[in-house]
């Protein structure tokens, strides 16, 4: 069923104001249920849109040896994840402009935030810039092949990698979407994840040691609106990433028709299920302590074991069919 | 009512480990022991001789089964384990003797032994294979604690290598078994008698051989590595030369033969399958490997009871060799070098209990002269060796000779002609290690030949005897044993 | 119904392996027998399930016993010897954890190659899992010859019969009461003779390391 213009146009807008509004909250989800886990309070639920607030309205400083690309970066980086949004059903099928990319654009524009940011670091010439971009440049290289390999054993069984064909197999097949193929390359996701948004036991948001710090030493220049900007697409791509993973695990509730109920049933779903996982996500974090920076190859190989494991029972043994 | 000797069997053994745990002397110990000994003795006996004349018993809906083939396996569990336990009592439970223990130990050594024996019956009465299975792997349980018996770290590296290797192999053959039930449900659908083997038995030539020749893959690699088939007996010398020497004839003598009649069990099976050959080719194979690899190893040993056990491997792929080949002839050479080389072996490993004392090693180097130094001793280690090595009138040579010429017969004149040459080997490297061992002047002093030991020395002329005896004549119930026991197999 | 049972079947099978694979990437001996226990757990609610589909009592007793012996007591079993023996935490190995992590996958690409194509009981309708238990059964495997502790050996054996039993509730729904209570029976056996073992190592040699174990050779 195709939808009027006008309410498609209200439905991606709708897809943006959730999703940029909603991830500072969930972010502050994620830190406060591992504090409760630790034993402490944590900070209140609103406390990163004050962060946000305050770092908007400061001027950004530059070093003296920083060019261009210290001053574009953080725009560019939020500007390539911003066009991931649409490449995620969050609440409606088919997704307004749903299919004008699918998930390998979505890697390529994660490649290119983490890129542009990393660039930055090495821009202004302080060791921990560069010591956490080559951290980070090297991260990426592992987790983007085995991203793509994720993205194939979840696309296979509907023969797509679109996101939206991927998650309207699952919606159709209700329960039955459930397999071991699908189980196998959730794992390998949930495990992904953990690499590509460098939670714990890969990185840890809350140090700034300098022996283990990743993402933090690469924002560490930054300033006001700039560091705003970073911060905020922290939050970000972790709400797209889980995003993604509720889109093609769990499908179930995104609406298939276009009237107004349905559509806002479907929002309060998926905003359960965006809170539900991001309170999984620190559960698991708050169970491990960080790893040392060279086993981040043997999640990456787990990860592509599972993948790889998802895809042999998807075609031989016709799990997925 | 008649006797329900087939639960009696069963009952004997775990009766004896807890009366044994009441013991408050040695002797006392020493006393359920050799009680229990002769009390199997006598239960087998009786049963035996019911099986011959009332033909095959089953009991408890089919649970239990005793056939001539199980008769065979009964009878060399209970001889071996008549000579072993009162072997046991002097060689440990002896005051005075080299290897006494004290009471404690020689309690749960008692209660370990008569578990050993308990798990070895199950495997011989089972109908069902699972029951099947679980006597051997019960075998493995009890018998890994007696392997590591002395405790020293070379016993304890032989117990774990065993007890892990075999738990492994039986884990294969589990689902080798698992495999096997989902074929017979395939032909029968689901009821609670797939598993038993008479059923198998009499569907098994619907069952499909595909998925057969997979559960053959894993039966075989599992009850392989616990009959000591090569490639898979790397366990076997080291446990059988570490264990006490009671301990080693019972796993030489008694325990091979138990995982060996499983794999005859399921060959039974195999041949009601029309055209199958696959267990014949896997025997071929497995049994070519280890009379060779065996016979290769003979040459170098170093140690007296290791020996043995590459000696038992030899046996084993003889045993298997025989299967192979099949036809009346071989199966039945097979199944009565199952019952000498048992014999054989076990009045070998006991003699070199007694050399091993008198000579206070077990280095093949440093024992010479063993004909002048302790005369007794060594003319029974020529006796047992004579009729190891395959020496006319013994009878390994009459049940080498049977399962030679099936090979040559049937038409595997290759295979037969390797095992020719791996046997002329085998003598070879036995009668070199003898002469070296029998002859010459001794090296060093001897202790003192142990004086006439009763228990010993009867435990030790029970085996002798019938080694010696199933050479000169093949007794008739034996005889109608053995033919009732091809039957079985070959339908 | 019927395809309810199939899919929680399915979908056990997956976690079953999922642990498996999980094993063979953990340092502590603990963590590795915490996954061994949730293995177990995952199979005896699937044994669960299938009983109650079929409305079968023996299979309950199964589920039961698969829950109490292997997801309870033999994990508090193994706990217990770690904690008691005083070993260091740490598992041992062999092969390095991503070689380990890359042999589990080509162990499920062979399994599915050899064992996949065997279908010849098209009346199961969750045949399609007997790869899967063959993989389990060979990680068991696996971990058992690449690991050095004794204890850990120890683990890869019961891996494996979780292997088997994966193939037993997935194939034939069971083996029948009577052989399964003498299966369980073994495997407590066995877990309390292995723990007899370590305490006699750990005498004598000081520690329960199987790497120790090299005297016998040839």
């Amino acid at each position: 069923m195709t939808a009027s213009v006008p309410a498609q146009l209200v439905a991606f807008v709708g897809e943006y104001l959730l999703v940029l509004g909603l991830s500072p909250l969930l972010l502050a989800v994620l830190g406060r249920v591992k504090a409760r886990t630790q034993g402490r309070v944590g900070p209140p639920l609103l406390q990163p849109y004050r962060d946000l607030w305050k770092l908007i309205g400061k001027d950004a400083v530059y070093s003296k040896s920083a060019s261009w690309v210290t001053r574009y970066a953080p725009a560019i980086s939020f500007a390539a994840l911003l066009a991931t949004v649409p490449l995620i059903p969050w609440f409606v099928l088919p997704s307004p402009l749903g299919t004008f990319g699918d998930l390998i654009v979505l890697v390529g524009l994660l490649a290119l935030s983490r890129f542009i940011t990393a660039l930055a670091a090495t821009d202004a010439g302080s060791t921990f810039g560069g010591m956490g971009s080559t951290r980070e440049m090297w991260m990426g290289a592992l987790a983007e092949p085995v991203f793509l390999l994720v993205i194939f054993a979840f696309g296979s069984p509907a023969g797509s990698t679109q996101a939206g064909a991927i998650a309207a197999r699952g919606v159709s097949l209700g329960i039955a979407y459930a397999s071991p193929p699908l189980l196998l390359a959730i794992v390998a996701y949930v495990l992904l994840l953990l690499v590509e948004t460098g939670r714990l036991p890969i990185d840890n948001s809350a140090t700034h040691l300098e022996l283990t710090m990743v993402h933090e030493a690469m924002v560490l220049e930054y300033s006001g609106r700039d560091l705003a900007l970073l911060e905020w697409g922290r939050g970000f791509k972790l709400a797209i990433m889980i995003g993604l993973l509720i889109a093609l695990a769990a499908p179930w509730g995104i609406s298939t028709s276009w009237t107004l109920a349905l559509v806002s049933l479907a929002v309060g779903i998926v905003v359960i299920k965006l809170l539900g996982a991001h309170v999984l996500v620190s559960r698991l974090e708050a169970g491990v302590a960080k790893w040392r920076l060279f086993r981040v190859a043997d999640l990456t190989t787990l990860a592509v074991v599972f993948a790889f494991g998802s895809l042999a029972l998807t075609y031989v043994v016709g799990g997925g069919a | 009512m008649p006797i329900p000797w087939i639960l009696l069997v069963l009952i004997v053994p775990l009766a004896g480990a807890g009366a044994v745990a009441f013991a408050r002397t040695r002797d006392q110990a020493n006393a359920v022991a050799i009680a229990v000994a002769l009390a199997l003795g006598l239960v087998v006996a009786f049963l035996l001789q019911a099986l011959l004349t009332l033909g095959a018993l089953s009991s408890y809906g089919g649970l239990l089964y005793v056939d001539d083939l199980s008769g065979l396996l009964l009878l060399i569990v209970a001889v071996v384990g008549l000579a072993s336990l009162l072997y046991s009592v002097d060689y440990l439970g002896r005051s005075g003797s080299p290897h006494e223990a004290p009471l404690p130990r020689l309690r749960r050594y008692y209660q370990l032994v008569f578990l050993f024996l308990f798990t070895m019956y199950l495997v011989a009465e089972a109908n069902n294979l699972g029951v099947l299975w679980i006597g051997l792997e019960g075998t493995t349980l009890a018998s890994a604690l007696l392997v590591g018996y002395y405790q020293t770290r070379r016993a304890q590296e032989a117990s774990w290598k065993y007890l892990i290797l075999c738990s492994v192999g039986l884990v294969f053959a589990l689902f080798g078994t698992l495999l096997l039930y989902v074929a017979s449900v395939h032909v029968l659908g689901a009821g609670n008698s797939e598993l038993n083997w008479t059923t198998l038995v009499s569907s098994g030539s619907q069952l499909d051989p595909g998925l057969v020749r997979l559960a053959l893959v894993f039966l075989f690699v599992g009850y392989g590595t616990k009959a000591g088939l090569a490639p898979l007996h790397t366990w076997l010398p080291d446990a059988h030369s570490e264990a006490p020497t009671p301990v080693s004839a019972l796993l030489s003598g008694a325990l091979l033969n138990c995982a060996m009649y499983a794999l005859i069990r399921i060959y039974a099976i195999t041949l009601r399958i029309p055209g199958f050959l696959w267990t014949q080719r896997f025997f071929l194979i497995f049994g070519l490997l280890s009379v060779f690899l065996a016979a290769l190893f003979l040459f170098v040993q170093r140690d007296l009871k290791r020996l043995l056990a590459y000696s038992s491997v030899e046996n084993m792929g003889i045993i298997a060799l025989g299967l192979a080949f099949g036809g009346a002839i071989g199966l039945f050479g097979a199944l009565y070098h199952l019952l000498n080389h048992a014999a054989t072996k076990t009045a070998l490993f006991l003699v070199s209990g007694n050399l091993a004392l008198a000579a206070r090693t077990k280095d093949l180097q440093e024992i010479q002269g063993a004909l002048v130094a302790a005369p007794g001793t060594g003319a029974l280690l020529l006796l047992g060796g004579l009729a190891l090595a395959g020496v006319p009138p013994f009878s390994m040579f009459s049940s080498e000779l049977l399962i030679l010429s099936a090979g040559f017969s049937q038409g595997n004149g290759v295979a037969a002609g390797l095992m020719l040459i791996a046997l002329v080997l085998a003598f070879g490297a036995l009668s070199w290690h003898l002469t070296r061992m029998l002859l010459g002047p001794p090296g060093h002093p001897y202790a003192p030949e142990t004086r006439a030991v009763v228990c010993a020395s009867l435990g030790l002329g029970v085996v002798l005897a019938v080694a010696l005896a199933l050479g000169l004549l093949l007794p008739d119930p034996l005889s109608q044993l053995l033919h009732g026991a091809v039957q079985v197999v070959n339908g | 119904m019927i395809v309810l049972a199939v899919q929680a079947l399915d979908i056990s099978a997956a976690i079953v392996l999922v642990t498996a694979w999980i094993s063979l990437i953990h340092r502590r001996i603990e963590a590795l027998v915490d996954t061994y226990a949730i293995q177990s757990g995952a199979l005896g609610i699937t044994a669960g399930l299938v009983a109650y589909q079929y409305q079968a009592p023996d299979i309950y007793v199964l589920a039961g016993l698969t829950i109490v012996v292997n997801a309870i007591v033999l994990p508090w079993l193994l706990r217990r010897v770690v904690r008691n023996l005083g070993v260091s935490r740490m598992v041992n190995m062999y092969a390095s954890v991503r070689a380990s992590a890359l042999a589990g996958l080509a162990i499920l690409l062979v399994s599915v190659w050899v064992v996949g194509g065997i279908t010849p009981f098209a009346e199961v309708p969750s045949a399609g899992l007997l790869p899967i238990s063959v993989a389990v059964l060979l990680i068991g495997f696996f971990l058992l010859i690449t690991r050095r502790k004794a204890i850990t050996q120890v683990v890869g054996l019961l891996v494996m019969n979780n292997g088997i039993f994966l193939a037993g509730i997935a194939l034939t729904y069971g083996l029948g009461l009577f052989v399964e209570l003498g299966l369980a029976a073994n495997l407590l056996v066995l877990a309390i003779v292995a723990r007899i073992f370590l305490e006699r190592m750990k005498e004598s040699f000081d520690h329960v390391d199987a790497d120790a174990l090299r005297a016998l050779e040839g």
